[in-house]
């Protein structure tokens, strides 16, 4: 439950994840006090209203410079995501590249070969330092993160391989029936298109804690 | 060469001044409702922020760390002095403007407007 006089909650921690450590301190209390003032006096909307825009634009103008790392990093995986898209959509629409069962084959198990050979706790780690930009960690947590997106990412493009050929292998024992190849083809094919993304991601995030990594020392 | 030191922006002196005018309790929260109740400018707290920083890398600023109260969520203040380099700076570029407003009538500028 919110409290009346608590400022909103994610813009607060939007802000405090934007702003630069020497004024974070002095801006967090300032907003707090004026929003207090605002919230006694005026209507909770309007003081809300208030702590979300102040949050908003001097948010927005302090993350392109204290977390231009990560900032670059979402925009590369969207502009992965939305080119991917427009390129499926573009050839004929994409839910043709969308089909469950393969998602099941390769996802599931690849996340469960990552936590079998880490851990739970390396898991979580690798993705809290990846999303948070933290550059603060000791050599052991990014060499353990690194580890985890490797074995993720490995897993995935492997899984996705060995399922296209298991695919083909039951292709190859219903050649009498060759209506149902192309069909099947293409969902052999599209466990291979996940896996290959999947290991893509996970190349990236890699890369992106191997900068963080050297950026700490 | 003093001739060529840049003049305040307006900003910088909308600051200063706010700074001038509330004396020992110049901060963050107060120098924005001055701001607001005078030449009603709703500035964002990042923008002052960084104008401030500014101001203090340039040295015509000072901060001090205040104390933290409950409504601040305990958090401290910060707050801003005019430096001796700040008030050089502002009294120059008043100078600028007076002298280029001497021999100026608005009324005459009317018909172009």
């Amino acid at each position: 439950m919110i409290s009346r006089n608590q400022p909103p909650k994610i813009a607060n921690q939007f802000l405090s994840w934007a702003l630069p450590d020497g004024i974070k301190e002095p801006v967090l209390g300032d907003l707090s006090e004026e929003y207090l003032h605002r919230i006694t006096n005026h209507h909770s909307l309007a003081a809300n209203y208030w702590y979300w825009r102040q949050a908003l634009k001097s948010g927005m103008q302090f993350m392109f410079k204290t977390q231009r790392g990560f900032v670059m990093f979402m925009f590369s995986i969207l502009l992965f995501l939305g080119l991917t898209f427009m390129a499926m959509f573009l050839a004929g629409g994409v839910s043709m590249y969308i089909d469950v069962t393969c998602l099941l084959i390769v996802f599931p198990p690849a996340f469960a070969f990552t936590y079998a050979s880490t851990s739970v706790h390396g898991v979580t780690q690798a993705f809290v330092i990846l999303f948070s930009n933290d550059t603060s960690q000791n050599e052991q947590a990014y060499k353990s993160s690194q580890r985890v997106f490797s074995v993720l990412g490995n897993s995935g493009a492997v899984l996705g391989v060995f399922m296209t050929l298991i695919g083909w292998v039951a292709m190859g024992s219903n050649l009498d029936d060759i209506s149902y190849f192309g069909s099947a083809f293409a969902v052999s094919i599209l466990t291979l298109v996940y896996g290959l993304a999947l290991k893509m991601l996970c190349y990236v995030a890699e890369q992106k804690i191997q900068t963080l990594s050297e950026s700490n020392q | 060469m003093a001739d060529k030191e840049k003049f305040l922006g307006e900003f910088e002196q909308f600051l200063l001044l706010s700074i001038l005018t509330l004396g020992d309790t110049a901060y963050g929260s107060t120098i924005r409702i001055l701001l607001a109740d005078t030449i009603k400018r709703d500035v964002t707290i990042g923008a002052l922020y960084t104008t401030l920083d500014r101001l203090e890398k340039k040295g015509l600023v000072d901060s001090k760390v205040g104390e933290a109260t409950p409504e601040r969520g305990g958090r401290a203040k910060k707050y801003f002095k005019v430096t001796a380099k700040g008030h050089h700076a502002l009294k120059r570029s008043k100078q600028a403007l007076t002298s280029m407003w001497e021999n100026v009538v608005l009324s005459q500028l009317a018909h172009y407007s």
